[in-house]
């Protein structure tokens, strides 16, 4: 009785997980002892255990289906009535902050705050501008278009020409403003740090391995960045262990880091001598080195204690004294400087030395930051956690994520005008998901207030 | 450190056996500073009498500068009793071959009784400037001894000093901003506010200047030591200073300062009365001053230091310390060029008495553009403008 429970546990095991035949597994029972429309009842109390975990799986599982439809069914579109009140809160925003920045009289924080978030919003409200015209020339047309008799077909061309033309224009903008609601990621800028990992698969993962890495090497050709080979721990067979490079240029890591995850590979390998289909696993990670970070720390933060004249100072007082503490509030690091003879001077190189200081702090903090992303795209490398699947057998790569086919592996894996297009298509598809998340957010909190 | 730390206790331990009895010096508190990743024992036993300064071990965990200043504290405690030990009296034999840091905390400690001001800071400054350093902190901790020669030329400074010298004359020079200037009695010493004086003018002036060969014309009234205008002729090279003064000694120091400094050739010193009949062949972009201005009823508050030896002309403004700023106000209207500026140091209590004056006296064409606060948040330097 237990083998049998066993031999359907071990059914479930042996499907890669995510599978149709995983899937069935919670759903229809599978398996050869179980029936389709009774699930199996349990004998020992111990399984029960078993019985709670397909369970959630399923429920986790569903839920995020569920919540990836209604994200699709949602789109971001400027006719979508929630996208356009959404774009409307963000103009009359704008208009106060314009406002209140023009009144003057505000501390400078407060001035800095309002001026950054003008920044943020003036593109957007330009965007929504020319989206409102826009659409104004296109409801003209389309009164032109209806008040045109039958005979006038040369004005009818011309009208539909124009029509035509505004909807490409609300089409780019629709794209513009997309990109615009996306927040930028600070390290958008930065150079980065490409690595690739054998995962699940042996010798068969290595030989992926090595096929990935000479695509990004040609992608990163094709994009103009410029590359170095860090490290490259090469296996016997020619496959690639563990590669990693550093890749500077523009949007290096905007793009690539998309590519960060689990890329699986389903094909007939070199070492396979029975001719069956494989599946195995690599993963990418994808660092942002740490840039110049610039100075960034207000005044306020920092507590400057000097030696002070108790009397009325100036010419009444002869002080020699010149003893500088600094002492940076949020942090308590505290620097102390009297080698010069200028109480001034004094100033001047505590401060450079406490930022220094807070600097490498900083530093520190991104590379602690930046391990726990790599642990994170890193993942497990178990095939179930892909975000992207080569299938040779089929001649097709597929995105998880945005849920793309691609066909043409060979052309694929040149790292090409096809890669490009694919990352930039799962750009397109993240931001828009994101987006939607942010309006969801901005409209809860606007039923809340 | 490590090192120099065992070798201070060594040399220590006879001292301390007399000095402190077995029992607190068993209960001498441990502390370990973690520094570098290395540890260094330090034995606070300072800690016990309480003279240590608890914020000092804590700042030396930030930073290698001030746990050489820990240690320094340390090592002058342990001098401090090896003194209080003996009453203060000194035989010959250990006058001799004398360390560093013992004369530094002997003379601290006589000024101290003495009454003399800043009694610390005084005798690491003169040691300090014996040794041909600017700052005591500059020393390295392990240069022990003074030679007999460097011994008896601190004994002489810190004698003059006890007669309340004011440290700047006695060693004959001191730091305003980069510079290094003479100092020498009775001219004004440049006070650290002076320094921000200038720090505020460059501000403005940097933000006003565009391009780098644009002429800079300043007026300098009461130059004293000229520290301001040869600061202003050191930071911009395309500025051409004039700078006043009214005594002899003023006019020749800032001559000889500027010689020194290679600044002579844009430097140019006229020994006058500033008064409202003041003129000038050229007319000025910047009238900058530090004018006396203690009012009379302070004059006799002020320190021994100060009425002893620096001149009291260029301390004293009349009865309300106001009489060269109303000259100069009067007369700097007539020598500005259109949309120059007068920056002055002033009494805390001066600012607002200027803006009454300025609005009594439209005619000057003056504004007070800004008044900005010193080091102790006091409204100290006043920024004038010509409205156009």
């Amino acid at each position: 009785m237990i083998f049998r429970w066993l031999r359907h546990v071990g059914m479930i095991v042996h499907k890669p997980a995510c599978s149709p035949g995983f899937r069935r597994c919670f759903s229809w029972g599978g398996g050869r002892w179980n029936r389709p429309h009774r699930p199996p009842t349990c004998p020992l109390s111990t399984v029960t255990v078993f019985h709670k975990f397909p369970l959630s799986t399923r429920l986790s599982i569903t839920t995020s289906q569920a919540f990836s439809t209604a994200a699709r069914v949602r789109t971001f579109s400027l006719q979508d009535e929630a996208t356009w009140s959404y774009l409307k809160r963000l103009v009359t925003e704008g208009q106060t902050v314009m406002e209140s920045l023009q009144s003057g009289e505000k501390t400078d924080t407060e001035h800095r705050r309002l001026v950054q978030r003008w920044e943020e919003l003036r593109h957007i409200v330009e965007k929504v501008q020319q989206v409102e015209t826009t659409q104004k020339e296109l409801v003209e047309v389309e009164k032109l278009l209806s008040g045109l008799e039958d005979g006038e077909t040369e004005m009818r061309d011309l009208a539909l020409q124009e029509k035509e033309a505004y909807e490409n224009d609300m089409k780019h903008l629709e794209d513009e403003i997309l990109t615009l609601l996306v927040p930028a990621d600070e390290a958008d800028e930065n150079d980065i740090i490409l690595e690739v990992v054998a995962g699940v698969g042996g010798q068969e993962a290595m030989l992926f391995t090595s096929d990935m890495f000479e695509m990004y090497c040609q992608y990163a050709a094709y994009k103009n960045w410029h590359m170095q080979v860090l490290t490259m721990d090469t296996s016997t067979l020619g496959g690639l262990r563990h590669a990693t490079a550093s890749i500077k240029g523009l949007n290096a890591y905007k793009l690539l880091k998309l590519e960060a995850g689990v890329h699986r590979v389903q094909r007939v390998p070199k070492t396979e001598k029975a001719g069956r289909v494989h599946t195995s696993t690599m993963t990418v990670a994808v660092l942002p080195q740490p840039k110049e970070i610039d100075n960034t720390w207000d005044k306020s933060e920092f507590k400057i204690e000097t030696k002070k004249a108790s009397g009325a100072g100036g010419q009444h007082v002869n002080k020699t004294e010149s003893a500088v503490r600094i002492v940076h509030i949020p942090t308590g690091i505290a620097v102390e400087c009297q080698q010069e003879r200028s109480q001034l001077r004094n100033r001047a190189i505590a401060m450079t030395t406490i930022q220094a200081r807070l600097y490498q702090m900083k530093l520190d903090q991104q590379r602690s930051q930046q391990q726990l992303a790599r642990q994170q795209q890193m993942g497990t490398a178990a095939r179930s956690e892909k975000i992207r699947t080569y299938n040779f057998t089929q001649d097709r790569v597929t995105d998880h994520r945005a849920g793309v086919n691609m066909f043409n592996l060979q052309d694929f894996l040149l790292g090409g005008d096809r890669l490009d297009e694919m990352i930039h298509t799962v750009q397109q598809h993240l931001h828009r998901e994101e987006v939607l998340l942010i309006m969801e957010q901005d409209s809860k909190q606007q039923h809340k207030s | 450190m490590r090192h120099f730390l065992q070798r201070v206790l060594q040399s220590r331990t006879i001292c301390w056996n007399r000095i402190l009895n077995p029992k607190t010096y068993t209960q001498g508190v441990r502390a370990y500073c973690k520094l570098e990743q290395c540890c260094y024992p330090v034995s606070l036993h300072c800690l016990n009498n309480g003279s240590f300064r608890s914020e000092s071990l804590a700042s030396s965990l930030h930073s290698p500068e001030s746990m050489n200043s820990a240690l320094r504290t340390y090592c002058t405690n342990i001098t401090r009793h090896d003194l209080r030990s003996e009453d203060g009296g000194w035989s010959k034999d250990t006058l001799d071959n004398i360390s560093i840091l013992e004369a530094v905390s002997y003379w601290t400690r006589k000024f101290e009784t003495a009454g003399v001001p800043e009694p610390g800071a005084s005798a690491e400054y003169i040691t300090g400037h014996v040794l041909g350093f600017k700052s005591f902190s500059l020393i390295s901790p392990l240069a022990q001894s003074v030679t007999a020669e460097e011994r008896t030329k601190v004994w002489d400074l810190c004698e003059k000093r006890m007669n309340r010298v004011p440290i700047q004359y006695i060693l004959g020079e001191w730091d305003f901003r980069d510079l290094n200037l003479v100092m020498r009695p009775p001219v004004f010493i440049p006070r650290p506010e002076t320094e921000e004086l200038v720090e505020h003018l460059w501000l403005y002036l940097q933000e006003d200047l565009t391009r780098e060969d644009e002429e800079l014309d300043i007026l300098e009234v009461g130059c004293g030591s000229g520290a301001i205008s040869l600061s202003l002729l050191h930071e911009f090279p395309q500025a051409h200073c004039t700078a006043v003064d009214v005594t002899k000694e003023a006019v020749e120091l800032t001559q000889h300062n500027a010689e020194r400094l290679g600044l002579c050739d844009r430097l140019n010193v006229k020994q006058m009365q500033f008064n409202t009949s003041a003129d000038f062949e050229t007319k000025f972009d910047v009238i900058v001053s530090n004018p006396p201005y203690i009012w009379t009823q302070d004059m006799g508050t002020l320190e021994q230091e100060i009425v002893g030896y620096e001149n009291h002309c260029a301390l004293h403004g009349g009865t309300d310390g106001m009489g060269l700023i109303r000259d100069i106000i009067h007369t700097g209207h007539r020598l500005l060029k259109p949309g120059g500026s007068i920056w002055l140091e002033v009494d805390p209590r001066h600012p607002d008495m200027i803006q009454t004056y300025l609005n009594n006296h439209l005619q000057y064409q003056l504004h007070l553009a800004g008044v900005y606060q010193d080091f102790n948040e006091r409204p100290r330097f006043c920024c004038l403008e010509l409205r156009e």
